[in-house]
């Protein structure tokens, strides 16, 4: 081959050598596909020899133009993340000369070293392996399944997780799990309900959410989350003394995506924890907007509705640094944007999603912490495209939609996970998102206007509010809580209680 | 069963002319199994699915295939799977057969002759052939898949089962080309 003078452009450099494996895909290859495109991992075939990809050089040059493959989903022009897998364009079109030239091999002195994977577990061995309970039987067909399994742990005392990995059995099918702490016990009765192993749906989050727990605690990705398992994702212990908090006597839940494969498999998981022994100096904090996975936010989408729109905000009462971001939704979410409005106006997009796939839920982590000052305003935007045009409608014709824990009901959140820059103000933001939430259940729960003043409600005029008189939609929890004598009414006295309690959630909802 | 399955040549006649004669379309497979679909006067049609072991497309349609194959095969359709890439080894198609519950008979094209003759590009990819030696369908199974990692609850198009139906009604396939979404097929110049 002629050596091109090195005073010639790179354009002419790059145009006049030839493209070769050896020289130039195979580290392209090994650094941006290998990872999962290898034996045991979750890569449907290979690429790592040259006639793996020589092989499958048409298939890759088509997702990598489709920008399938590497999966990456945010397009967010102005905050890079560390995990970016995105190819830049002059990568693809390397590709593309390759298979233009005829895939060549390139000079056989020059074999790229294959690159070497740990064997077993990626980080190496871990501190506990748990097993799932039970085996679930996948079907070689039908629609995706969503259930969660236990795997029980009860610890005797508090551990301090730094990273998570999982091993699932049924490698073709699963597709991706999001693994949550329950430490309410609800997931032990649950489980094997219905005769399988596991449980449908994520009750479980639900006594922590009404039960008093807390449902911004210890968390990491989500409500009591501790992390995923995302294709394409490789398992990464958190920086510096970074853990999750996983109390003592909790169980494990993994809520498992499947997409049947075309053959049966079993499911047999296994998980590999790994701990650290110190607590961290700083809690991570996920703020997650709107709260519970959208529940507060009572999506309730019409059938037919192209453009739904789901929005959240939140004022940081104290300065933090924003770590990762990441998103939840199920099929008709179509674009998920998350902005930071700093106290000087200046906007910053922390997410923008613009071809929400929920095949590809990953957790983005910002290249370097992002300061965001006392009194930033968060904003979440989630938009669902309801129509029988959106080809990932769950249901033909489409159907009302509403919140709900089944795959083809709603969900919709943003989480930004943070670390409040002093260790001292870690209560007041926990505070601000308890109030957040309050609020936001408040305004779910709220009377219409009219029905806030007590007097209202006594349409016969007799100075009593009788069980009837009391708006049906609250009447439960009204004389449950105000008519103290059980004689379904409320008398003056109770009254005033009641009058109390509305102004309280007035207040609430207007400050 | 498996062991009829066939890893694995391919035959095919000389280059088809409009004729009332059938083309010769010869599948054998190592076992000593020949399939000459033509020589049975009762089959009216021929389905030649291209597959692979490892395209998750293709795969995902085998209980389909499976379903039409069964449907069809009293009505006089042979169904035929065939792997493109002359590479397959015989151990890998026998494993692929019996974790996807393959019931038709698969051959590995080690020439690539069948492949390059109908011009096939993907997996998965069909072809409905009928006695006068035409293709009167060749795509996709149906448009559950609408492109990469995108895919319907429900197929809303069934376009090789209409096909077949519109064959055996003797009438024209409505649409007798899509494209299918799956894996490209890597042909091999020689």
């Amino acid at each position: 081959m002629i050596r091109i003078p090195v005073l010639l452009s790179l354009f002419t450099i790059s145009s006049m050598a030839e493209t070769t494996f050896n020289d130039n895909i195979a580290p392209l290859i090994h650094e941006n596909c290998t990872g999962c495109h290898r034996p045991g991992q979750s890569g449907p075939f290979p690429l790592i020899t040259y006639q793996d990809v020589r092989k499958r050089s048409g298939t890759i040059e088509e997702v990598l133009l489709d920008r399938y493959m590497p999966p990456w989903k945010p397009v967010n022009e102005n905050i890079h993340f560390a995990n970016d897998r995105r190819l830049s364009d002059e990568e693809i079109e390397l590709f593309s000369a390759w298979v233009e030239a005829g895939t060549p091999e390139g000079d056989p002195e020059k074999k790229p070293v294959l690159p070497d994977f740990p064997s077993t577990w990626y980080l190496g061995k871990p501190d506990l392996v748990l097993t799932m309970k039970g085996s679930f039987e996948v079907p070689a067909e039908g629609r995706d399944i969503y259930r969660s399994f236990l795997f029980p742990l009860q610890l005797p005392e508090d551990k301090w997780v730094k990273a998570v990995e999982l091993r699932p059995k049924a490698k073709s099918s699963v597709h991706h799990a999001l693994f949550f702490i329950d430490s309410s016990g609800e997931a032990r009765k649950d489980d094997g309900k219905d005769g399988q192993a596991g449980f449908r749906g994520m009750s479980f989050l639900r006594g922590q959410f009404t039960a008093g727990g807390d449902p911004v605690a210890g968390a990491f990705g989500g409500a009591s989350g501790l992390g995923g398992h995302v294709p394409g994702a490789t398992p990464a212990k958190l920086p510096g003394d970074l853990a999750m908090f996983l109390p003592k006597g909790s169980d494990i839940v993994m809520q498992t995506h499947f997409h049947p494969s075309g053959k049966k498999e079993t499911e047999q998981a296994e998980l590999a924890l790994y701990f650290t022994d110190k607590a961290p100096d700083k809690n991570l904090v996920p703020i997650q907007l709107p709260p519970v996975f959208g529940r507060t936010a009572r999506i309730d989408i019409p059938a037919g509705e192209k453009n739904y729109l789901v929005e959240d905000r939140m004022t940081l009462p104290v300065p933090v640094e924003a770590v990762l971001v990441g998103g939840h939704a199920h099929y008709i979410c179509r674009t998920m944007t998350m902005t930071a409005t700093l106290p000087d106006g200046k906007v910053m997009t922390l997410l923008d999603i613009q071809d929400w796939d929920l095949d590809w839920q990953d957790r983005y982590q910002f290249e370097k912490p992002i300061s965001l000052p006392a009194g930033t305003v968060l904003k979440s935007k989630i938009t669902y495209d309801n129509s029988a045009g959106n080809t990932e409608n769950p249901f033909s014709p489409p159907r009302r939609i509403k919140w709900g824990q089944e795959s083809t009901d709603e969900m919709g959140s943003i989480t930004l996970t943070v670390i409040p820059k002093n260790k001292e103000d870690a209560p007041a933001l926990t505070n601000a998102q308890r109030s957040h939430l309050v609020q936001s259940v408040a305004r779910r729960v709220m009377p219409e206007k009219e029905k806030m003043e007590v007097q209202s409600y006594d349409s016969n005029g007799d100075g009593l509010v009788q069980e009837n008189e009391v708006p049906a939609r609250f009447r439960r929890q009204i004389l449950g809580r105000y008519d103290k004598n059980g004689d379904k009414a409320l008398d003056q006295e109770e009254q005033a209680e009641l009058q109390k309690g509305l102004n309280a959630l007035r207040s609430l909802l207007t400050r | 069963m498996w062991r009829f399955i066939i890893t694995l040549a391919v035959f095919l006649g000389p280059p088809v002319l409009a004729s009332a004669k059938p083309p010769e379309l010869t599948i054998k497979d190592l076992a000593g199994r020949t399939h000459t679909p033509w020589s049975d006067e009762k089959i009216k049609a021929v389905v030649i699915a291209f597959v692979s072991t490892d395209c998750p497309i293709a795969n995902f349609y085998q209980p389909s295939l499976r379903r039409l194959s069964k449907e069809f095969a009293e009505k006089g359709v042979a169904f035929y799977q065939i792997h493109p890439n002359p590479d397959v080894a015989p151990e890998d198609a026998k494993q692929h057969f019996r974790d996807f519950e393959i019931t038709v008979p698969v051959a590995i094209d080690r020439e690539q002759r069948l492949t390059k003759k109908v011009k096939a590009t993907t997996t998965p990819e069909v072809f409905v052939l009928t006695p006068d030696g035409k293709t009167v369908y060749r795509g996709r199974i149906d448009d559950t898949y609408t492109t990469f990692g995108k895919r319907r609850s429900a197929p809303t198009r069934h376009d090789l089962k209409e096909a077949l139906e519109a064959v055996l009604a003797g009438k024209k396939v409505e649409v007798p080309v899509t494209k299918s979404v799956g894996c490209r097929i890597f042909i091999e110049d020689k």
